[in-house]
């Protein structure tokens, strides 16, 4: 070992006490980062799949007039050919055709309005979250009985309550068709759900596409298809890739493929007349809100970090300051025996250093180890409110909330602390090293 | 004479004082800041809860909401008004339908919530009237059925002042009932809900389309300022059992828990780190007296000598370690105060974060504006708590200045 | 008796060398015209009351201070202006050091305390441990390599400080009062150990001190008195 990390260890261990305390202060501090950073990664992935897994999906296919503004008549065909040649890229891991419809439900008692879903309940449960959220009975069946049995409904938890309804109860359901007729059916409630979604959980019902496609007279068309996606953080680049493929994809069929990443110069080309184009968005897009709240919240770690390391700057600064005044004598007596000043910077500064990087260690270990505590078992929000949690951004936080440890949450506060201690120990070490051996050796200052 | 010592001492070592005096000051003063942000948010949230779920303390028919459903009514909500009102603590008390509605047009259709209320008494509330951006208010127009649609829903059914819309929704008995409305004005506030999915109109209005004149859905009561939410809610309980029915009275805290529960949730996590903070600041303090007494182990030894007590020694450490917390926190009082008054004054709106959407608990706080309020027994025990901290960890230092034996005090040299 | 001596070869030139300090308003004249001449393998002491001089000269002499005026060379060097990093080096190079107290680094063993102006030359472990072993056994220190100094007597914690002041081969060992704090049997000790070692390897030798049984030991005594050099008395 050589000797400046030599001298900052033996003299850490020479003086217990203030060493106990110094690193006690900054792995508290680390601790907290570390714990920060784990627990808002896994509160955002919990706000993006909230936001994302159960409904939107990562990457979503419209016509330009839907995206714009949703319309029941905006519809587009689709075909299994296109949805299998969507599912063989390798950014997509599934896509569902669905048909989006809003009107009101309700039964002999009382109505609410409700947004329904048409979807393939296979492709559905492929590409979403939203089967497992299933609280009571059971999802869709692949197949939709056969007329005259009512068709299958699967409700919301929200709905459900408002309607006073359970599984086995019938409920009409009633909405402007796209031909601007009104269309009406009767509903079986199949399941209920509860997905941590507040917009599915309150007001959605999913039925049979093709029960939709009836209802709304759609014959074959869906205003939208979802597609998952491996990797959230990536959409918008599988939204390209998709974007690219569709085209491909099209060339066969009536549609033409256009990108919704600002690249609308592309989508008309060859476009029938009264075509509508279709546009590819990634969900950055069509819930920009969801977006900004999730960059806003990691660039806030800058601040937790100014705030909290600056408290535990302040308290390495003072020790340094501390042990070198101490040591005066003893730096006069190197400085005389032939260290240069610069030497003695550098060993003060290394001494710092090992300051840092115990204290790292040891609040990596803390925070770490909490951290994965609450990645593993997960933090119980009613240890803080008696009403067990709250919905934020259309997202239900309820129950335990999961944090995400990983190595970049470990080692981001740590290595961050490692710098932090070098230029909180560079004064003290400066001033140390510029000391007169000979006064300080006779014991003048 | 301890407090004049101890003042003298600290200034001993400047440097190593400065430095405590800062982080002391700095924390101090971040967490009195954070508490007047967070206070005043949190106000700003209850408000809107309140604003949203209809007043401080709401009367149902008992179930109706949990179900919203339109089944479970108020049938006789004047009477329930007059009750309410004569109960001690009630400022107002407002009747009001809300109603699941489809508004359509020939051009489409629009679920949407409608409000039906009686104007005037809605003003002790809030006054939707101000967010009109065309048209006229809704007890000055001369129009038989007047509806107020917020503008993206005006927009969607591309209608205007004057154009008509048609009402569905299931009326009292469940049965779908269909009624048309004229257009008085369009109401645009920034809050998403309201602009996206409301529709205002009048109590005879809605009376008029769906019948049972004098049935309303809740009547929400507000209370005199200083009266307890629980109190008057309990004795509403007691007044209106039995003059119609079984009926449901909540505080808004019952009405609206998600939000209470993101409250006490952001409470908890800032306290959480102003905990850790002052560990970390605890930590550098105990450090540094420990240090100093050290240091001065000659000095006490020579006190102790001169026949000052240990104890008094002791207390000598422990009166720098106030006198120094005592200044930090009156700089620190400062600095907060300061930011405190500029922040309450120019506010900190949330879209300077770079955010354009926010929404809590099914309220839209994008237009939300940080300001900063001081709720002063929260600063007192933070106070307290910070000056309990500092104190508390020079207390090792203390104890240790406090059990030295003269003699070999004396004898100690570097 | 008070003629200046004339030494060849002189490892020390001093002529006319002054030094002031101020303090605050104050001026104290520390050296006031000092002239002397040090020759190579001298064992030679300043002598004199506290406030003569001795010490501040020591100091100018081993470039932990600069002399207000005129010249000083030392090891045919000029001292007089040394930036704080040459001065360090020049230390390094020819001068060793023992002082009254506070020689080791408390945290480092004998052996490192002893290594440690090689370490700061850069020498390699094996050439450390070729120089400094032999060296620590010379001073008696068998078996105690690995100790801390507060786990050495005050005698055995100045040889330790000696051999750190020879591992370098200096040109001169400067010792400010090195037996101050030690007691007559551990001092005299140390004394004929040095001196020892100022025969066999012909190192030279200067110290300031007003201990007999260093002046007893010295082959050569300058007596000073007000920052001036009042006698040089040769054995």
């Amino acid at each position: 070992m050589n000797l400046p990390v030599r001298l900052g260890i033996r003299n850490l261990a020479r003086n217990r006490w203030r060493s106990a305390l110094t690193l006690g202060g900054v792995a508290a501090a680390v601790a907290l980062m570390v714990w920060t950073v784990a627990f808002v990664d896994g509160w955002l992935d919990l706000m993006v799949r909230g936001a994302t897994a159960v409904e939107t999906g990562q990457v979503q296919i419209h016509t330009r007039a839907y995206a714009d503004q949703p319309r029941v008549y905006r519809s587009f065909p689709v075909d299994d050919a296109l949805l299998d040649g969507l599912e063989r890229l390798p950014e997509v891991e599934a896509a569902t055709p669905r048909v989006k419809l809003a009107g009101l439900v309700g039964n002999e008692r009382t109505s609410q309005v409700a947004r329904l879903n048409g979807v393939d309940p296979r492709r559905e449960a492929a590409a979403t979250v939203v089967a497992e959220g299933i609280a009571e009975g059971r999802w869709l069946g692949a197949d939709p009985a056969p007329l005259p049995a009512p068709r299958e409904v699967v409700v919301g938890r929200g709905l459900a309550r408002q309607l006073r309804i359970g599984i086995g109860d019938e409920l009409v359901v009633f909405l402007e068709a796209a031909d601007g007729s009104l269309g009406n059916d009767l509903l079986e409630v199949v399941g209920i759900l509860e997905t941590g979604n507040s917009a599915v959980d309150r007001s959605a019902a999913y039925i049979h596409i093709g029960d939709a496609q009836w209802i709304a007279a759609l014959d074959g068309e869906i205003h939208e298809i979802a597609i998952r996606t491996a990797d959230p953080e990536g959409a918008p680049a599988a939204a390209q890739a998709v974007s690219g493929a569709l085209r491909q994809l099209l060339t066969t069929s009536p549609d033409e493929a256009g990108s919704g990443s600002g690249t609308a110069a592309t989508e008309n080309q060859g476009q029938p007349v009264g075509q509508d184009p279709l546009v590819v968005r990634p969900w950055q897009e069509i819930l920009p809100g969801l977006n900004q709240i999730l960059s806003i919240s990691r660039e806030s770690y800058v601040i937790m970090y100014l705030m909290v390391y600056l408290v535990a700057a302040m308290g390495i600064l003072n020790t340094q300051r501390m042990s070198a005044q101490e040591r005066r004598r003893e730096f006069g007596v190197l400085v005389a025996v032939g260290l240069a000043p610069r030497r003695l910077l550098r060993i003060l500064l290394v001494e710092a250093l090992v300051v840092g990087v115990l204290g790292s260690v040891l609040g990596g270990v803390l925070g770490g180890g909490i951290s994965w505590w609450h990645t593993v078992a997960g933090l119980d929000l009613s240890v803080f409110t008696d009403q067990g949690g709250f919905s934020y951004m259309g997202v239900v936080f309820e129950g335990r909330i999961f944090a995400r440890m990983s190595v970049a949450a470990l080692v981001e506060p740590m290595a961050v602390m490692l710098l932090v201690a070098v230029v909180s120990g560079l004064w003290p070490a400066w001033v140390a090293s510029r000391v007169e051996p000979a006064p300080t050796i006779a014991g003048r200052t | 004479m301890l407090p004049r010592l101890a003042w003298r001492n600290l200034w001993r070592q400047r440097t190593r004082t400065l430095i405590l005096l800062s982080a002391i000051t700095f924390s101090y003063a971040l967490l009195l800041i954070s508490m007047g942000i967070g206070d005043d948010s949190h106000q700003q949230m209850l408000d809107s809860a309140v604003e949203g779920a209809g007043g401080d303390v709401l009367v149902h028919r008992a179930g109706y909401w949990e179900t919203l459903a339109a089944d479970l009514v108020l049938s006789d909500g004047a009477a329930i008004r007059e009750r309410a009102t004569e109960v001690e603590g009630v400022a107002h008390a407002i009747p009001r339908i809300r109603m699941p509605a489809l508004l359509s047009t020939s051009s489409g259709a629009r679920a949407v919530e409608l409000l039906g209320v009686d104007p005037p008494m809605e003003e002790a509330l809030a006054d939707v009237h101000e967010h009109l951006v065309r048209g006229e208010r809704l007890d000055e127009t001369g129009l038989e059925s007047p509806i107020l649609l917020g503008i993206r829903v005006a927009e969607e059914l591309e209608v205007d002042v004057g154009g008509r819309v048609v009402l569905t929704a299931s009326g009292w008995d469940g049965e779908l009932t269909r009624a048309l409305f004229r257009v008085a004005g369009v109401l645009e506030s920034g809050i998403k809900e309201m602009d996206e999915g409301l529709a205002y109109t009048t109590l005879q209005a809605t009376w008029s389309a769906l019948g049972n004149p004098g049935t309303v859905t809740q009547v929400g009561v507000l209370i005199q300022p200083g009266a307890s939410v629980e109190e008057v809610a309990g004795r509403l309980e007691e007044v209106l059992r039995g003059v119609d029915g079984p009926v449901e009275v909540l505080t808004w805290q019952e009405a609206v828990p998600e939000m209470v529960g993101f409250i006490e949730t952001d409470d908890a996590f800032l306290y959480i780190y102003a905990a850790v903070m002052f560990v970390v600041v605890a930590f550098a303090i105990a450090n540094t007296f420990l240090v100093a007494v050290n240091e001065r182990i000659r000095e006490f030894g020579l006190l102790t000598a001169l026949g000052l007590r240990g104890r008094r020694v002791g207390l000598l450490v422990l009166a720098e370690t106030a006198v120094l917390t005592l200044v930090s926190m009156a700089i620190g009082l400062a600095v907060a105060l300061a930011g405190h008054f500029a922040i309450a004054h120019w506010g900190i709106p949330i879209s300077l974060w770079g955010v354009d959407e926010m929404e809590l608990a099914g309220i839209d706080f994008s237009e939300m504006v940080m300001r900063s309020r001081v709720t002063v027994s929260k600063w007192v025990v933070a106070s307290i708590a910070v000056m309990v901290t500092t104190v508390g960890s020079a207390s090792f230092a203390a104890l240790k200045a406090a059990r030295l034996v003269p003699a070999e005090a004396m004898r100690f040299y570097e | 008796m008070n003629e200046e001596a004339v030494v060849s070869d002189p490892v020390i030139r001093a002529e006319g060398v002054t030094k002031v300090y101020r303090q605050g308003e104050l001026e104290v004249h520390a050296l006031r015209g000092v002239d002397v001449q040090v020759g190579a393998g001298e064992f030679s002491a300043l002598a004199g009351p506290s406030g003569c001089g001795k010490t501040t000269l020591l100091n100018l002499i081993g470039a932990l201070d600069a002399p207000t005026s005129d010249q000083l060379e030392v090891a045919g060097r000029d001292v007089t202006r040394l930036a704080r990093g040459e001065a360090a080096e020049f230390r390094l190079d020819h001068v060793g050091f023992v002082f009254q107290a506070f020689n080791l680094v408390p945290v480092l063993t004998a052996f490192e305390n002893a290594e440690f102006t090689l370490l700061l030359r850069g020498a390699s472990p094996a050439e450390r441990r070729g120089i400094v072993e032999p060296l620590l056994r010379r001073v008696g220190l068998e078996g105690m390599f690995d100790r801390k100094p507060h786990e050495l007597s005050g005698g055995q914690q100045q040889r330790v400080a000696v051999v750190r002041a020879l591992a370098t081969s200096p040109s001169i060992v400067l010792a400010d009062e090195p037996t101050a704090n030690l007691d007559s049997t551990a001092s005299a000790g140390l004394l004929d150990l040095m001196l020892e070692l100022n025969q066999e390897l012909g190192t030279t030798f200067l110290f300031a001190t007003h201990d007999e049984l260093v002046l007893d030991r010295a082959r050569r005594v300058v007596k000073m008195l007000d920052g001036r050099v009042d006698a040089d008395v040769w054995d």
